[in-house]
Formats: C-alpha cells, structure tokens, sequence
C-alpha cells in the first residue's frame, strides 16, 4: 500500500482543496497561483507527514512552554479607540466598508 | 577613532564621560548608513531626523548632569515588525507598507526609557516569514559580512545593519532562528531569550507560543547589556513572566573552568556542511582547553522536530494574520462589493507568495481531521522535544550546536523548493520549541572568508551561562 503511495504522481493537494483552503484563508487567488501553490503545498505536506513516523503514544501536547506565573491585568481599553482605528476608512464615528452594510460598519 | 566602529558598551562608557556627544554617535552612524543602503538595504525606513533630535535631547539632559540610561547616546535599530508610534511600521509588506502605529512595542519604549537612539526600521522577510530576506516587499538585503549573499533571515536587515555598522546594536524577533540565523550569516551575536522573559506588546505575532524579541550586537557584552534592558515584567503582554532579573554583564568574564558543555551527535554529519562541523569541533576543543567538560550525547527527537516547528507555526500564523483584513488598518482593495470581498481581495492584494503559502500550510494543518493528525501531533512531539532537553539539562549547563545546516549562500540560490530552505531552520528549531535561551556567535570563516558560527542553549533562565561561555570563546578567538 506504501508503495501504491509513493508511486501516486498526482499532487497531495489538489486545486479543489486549496480553493477550499484559501476561501477559508480569506484569500483571493488566481486560477494559476491555486494550481502553483497546490504542487508546492503538496511538497511541504509530504514532508511534515514525517512526523506520523515520532511515537507520541501516551504524550500529553504542550500547547506552549511558560516557566513561572503570568499576571492577570485590568481590562482597560488603551490606547483610546480614536487612535486604534486612524489608520481606517472612516466617515465621522464610523469605519466605513463596502457594499450593503455601508454606513453601519461601527467603529 | 571611528565611532561606528565602537561596541556599544565601549561608545556608551565614552558617552557617559562626554568624550563623545550623542549628536556626534548619531550622525557618524547616519553618515555610515547613507554611504551603505543604496547597497545593502538593511533599512526600510530610516529616521535621521528623529534621532538627531533625540541625541540632542540626551546630550542636552547630560550636560545639565540628568541621570541617563544605561544606553543613552547609543544609536540603534528596530526590525519593522516592533511597533513604533508615530513612525511606519510595515513587517516589510506591501499590506502594511503606509502604517503607522498608534503606540510602541513595549522593548522601543524600554529602550527608549534606557537612552538609546533609533536610526530606523530594518528590513526583514515578510511578516518575519523566510530565512533570507528576501522576500521583503520592499527589496532584499545584501549580506555585508560575505558579499553578494543573503544575510540569513528574517531578522536579516538587523543582523545586516549591525554587521555594516549602521548601527551598534539592532533588535529582531526569533520565531523559530529568525534572531540566530541572521546573526550567524552576518556574522555577528544574536540572542534569542527564554521564552516570556522579554516583553511582546506591540511586535507582530507570528506564532505567540514560540515569539521572542532579542538583540543582535557585535560582542557579547554588547548582548548581555541590551539583554538587561529588554528583560523585566510587562502586564500588556499575557506572556511576560513576573520576575526579577540578575545583571548579566556582572560575571560574564567568569570562565567556563567546570562548566559541563553537551554535544549533540545527531546535529553531525549529512545535512551539515564540513565547515559547520569543523567550527563546532573547534569550539569544544576551546572549551576544553580553558577548562570545560564536553560530552557527546544522542537526541534524535531535536533533529526531527522540524516539521514539528512548520506545523505550530503555520497553524498559529494563520490565526494570527486574520487580523488583516483591510478594515480596520492596512492595504484596503479597492474594487470590492462586499466586505467579504474586501477582505479576500485586499488579502491577496498585500501579502506576498510565501505568506499566502504559510497561511495555506497553516489552515490545511487546522483543517477537519488534520487537526488531530498534524497539529495535535505536532504539540505532542514539542513535548518530547521539551523532555530531550530536560534529559540532557539534567547532565549539562549548556547545549553546543551549529546554529545553521550551512554558511551563507548566494543571494539567487534561495529560490532552492522552500522544503530545502526550511531545513535551514533545523538547528534553531529546537530551542525554538522548548522556550529555551539560545545565543548564535560568530566563530572562524571558512575558507571563502565567509563567516561561520556556533549556537549556545540553555536551559531556561540560563542567559547568565550563555553569555559566560560565548564571552570566554571570544575572547579567545580573539575576534573583538
């Protein structure tokens, strides 16, 4: 069966499945990236497949390495919300976007 | 004497008794970089005026005898995915490349509060994702310590910037070597800290759990100096760990006399080259010649955790770029209908191939099943990776390994197929994923003049050990 697999020419992702992926992504790609993007991405998932071979059987995940106490903060919203968004699109109080929901985007 | 040819402990102590103006540091690095960036492109945005001001404001509370900062004077650089407000910051992509922050990354301010001067923002790959620096939008950078290659990356217009001396030091981000990388193909000291020693607010996530900020200096007690400012507790970072930090420029001249140095094997033999190897050998012999103990030990899991790392850090990468969206911040596409449609065109409108691939790789590794089957995995064999070190800390103060596969290659061999300039991470990745301290230093050339390096790890908190046996094997190579 391994062998059937290896000899399996066809890209592990296929164009349908990166269109798929990149709709989820919020990414808008060409016909000619999606296909480009798939052989590379196919690669790439042969090769983190390697890792099925590590025995993990029994080992807990570490979802990341913290060594001591961390502090809890007050939620103050900083800096001011007038700043956070001079870099949008705004009309007035609000940032405005496209389409039907013009006007009523809130800031 | 040549100013921008002064360590940053050397120029700071001048400053501090007025041999040297902080107007006069500024501008001889200025000078250096208008002579060097139409070349190197170690720079994204330099900000000459700013800092004159800022010297002279320095120069001006000095002279009215003001206690100063530890770095006042000291003109530096900041890789452009640390927030600067009021100055752009771009992480090198077309998407950012008109932003401007509305507030500083907590280590700008830190650095700011110790006195040092900002000269710009350093190139870098984009959104810290590549290992050459070439995938900036804004043009790559050259590698000042071995001409017409790449300096390593992503932090490789900081590494480059401090190896031109166009600054004295520089800041980077290290995800998984993008600090230690660089700084060996420049040929210069790169620190990544432990994990959640260094404050991250307002440096762009790549991958939160693995992130750090850290220094490139041209010595190792310029390192340990700029390690002592950025270290200390920062409540807007859910990381920062509360904690008191020691001096760690007070015993680096202690010695390495009994201090226990492990060797991995597997990080010998294919894929490294013979100068790589050649280069750790020496500096264990070094070791030993002034007083180490090294031994050699077997952890396979440190070299097959790479897939690993790309599995961790796509997936985070992909939650972590959903932020841009064109709404709020960032290159807004213009012919949208919808915000749906705003957000996918401005999307693939502003970021470049490599990080849509990353995005790609990471939400196909979070995908349904896949979730189970690689990320899941992948967190697992972190813990693994976490126990190796554990294993081997139990023995040993300090881990002695390349810091990367190879010396710097030619600026058109980095479009090898990105597998192969993944495997460039292999030696980085592993400190990477055990939060662990690990410091890139310069060590010999090989025999096209080309720098080479080692990496020191250690376990965490264990900067102090690091900076102690990379001062030792400095000063006796001799290369300062």
């Amino acid at each position: 069966m391994d062998l059937k697999k290896e000899n399996i020419r066809e890209p592990r992702l296929t164009h349908e499945t990166v269109a798929r992926l990149a709709e989820t992504a919020r990414l808008a790609l060409t016909p000619e990236e999606t296909d480009s993007i798939a052989r590379e991405l196919s690669n790439l998932v042969d090769y983190i497949d390697g890792i099925e071979k590590i025995d993990t059987e029994g080992v807990e995940p570490t979802a990341r390495v913290l060594f001591g106490g961390t502090a809890l903060r007050d939620d103050v919203p900083a800096p001011p919300a007038k700043d956070m968004t001079r870099n949008a699109v705004r009309a007035g109080a609000v940032v405005v976007l496209p389409g039907d929901i013009q006007g009523e985007g809130g800031a | 004497m040549n100013i921008t040819d002064l360590s940053a402990a050397r120029l700071s102590a001048l400053l501090r008794r007025g041999e040297v103006s902080a107007l006069e540091a500024a501008d001889a690095y200025l000078c250096e970089i208008e002579r060097r960036e139409p070349r190197l492109r170690a720079f994204i945005t330099v900000t000459a005026e700013r800092a004159r001001e800022q010297a002279r404001e320095i120069d001006r509370r000095r002279a009215s005898g003001e206690a100063l900062g530890p770095l006042a004077g000291v003109p530096m650089a900041l890789k452009d995915n640390i927030c600067t407000e009021g100055i752009r910051t771009t992480c090198a992509s077309r998407l950012l490349r008109d932003f401007v922050p509305p507030f500083s990354a907590g280590v700008a301010e830190r650095l700011e509060r110790a006195g040092a001067v900002l000269l710009g923002k350093t190139n870098m790959d984009e959104f810290a994702m590549g290992s050459t620096t070439q995938t900036s939008f804004f043009g790559g950078t050259e590698n000042p310590a071995a001409p017409g290659c790449v300096p390593g990356g992503s932090s490789g217009g900081s590494a480059a910037a401090v190896a031109a001396h166009e600054a004295a030091f520089a800041l980077g981000s290290d995800t998984g070597g993008s600090i230690r990388q660089p700084a060996a193909f420049c040929g210069v000291v790169g620190l990544k800290p432990t994990y959640g020693t260094v404050t991250r607010y307002g440096a762009a996530e790549l991958a939160s759990s693995l992130d750090q900020i850290g220094p490139l200096t041209r010595t190792v007690l310029d390192c340990a100096m700029v390690t002592n400012v950025l270290t200390g507790h920062d409540p807007r970072d859910a990381t920062s760990l509360v904690r008191e930090y020691p001096d760690f420029t007070s015993d680096v001249s202690r010695g390495v006399k009994g201090m226990r140095i492990a060797l991995v094997r597997e990080f010998f033999g294919s894929p490294f080259a013979e100068e790589v190897q050649r280069s750790v050998r020496r500096a264990a012999e070094m070791f030993r010649s002034l007083g180490a103990e090294t031994e050699e030990v077997s952890a396979p899991i440190l070299t097959r955790a790479l897939p690993a790392y790309y599995i961790i850090s796509t997936a985070e990468a992909s939650g972590n770029l959903a932020r841009y969206d064109g709404v709020r911040y960032g290159r807004r596409a213009e012919n949208a209908s919808d915000p749906d449609e705003l957000m996918r065109l401005s999307r693939a409108e502003g970021f470049g191939t490599e990080v849509k691939r990353r995005i790609l790789l990471g939400t196909f590794v979070l995908d349904g099943e896949n979730r189970e089957r690689y990320f899941e995995k992948a967190m697992k064999v972190r813990t693994l990776v976490v126990r190796a070190f554990r294993e081997i800390f139990s023995r040993f103060d300090l881990v002695l390994a390349p810091t990367t596969p190879t010396v710097p290659y030619r600026i058109e061999e980095r479009d090898a197929d990105p597998e192969t300039r993944y495997l460039s991470d292999i030696c980085a990745v592993p400190a990477s994923l055990a939060g662990l301290p690990a410091l890139s230093m310069p060590f010999g050339r090989d025999g096209a003049g080309r720098p080479a390096a080692v990496q020191l790890i250690a376990p965490a908190f264990g900067e102090r050990e690091i900076f102690r046996a990379a001062y030792a094997l400095e000063r006796e190579e001799g290369d300062v």
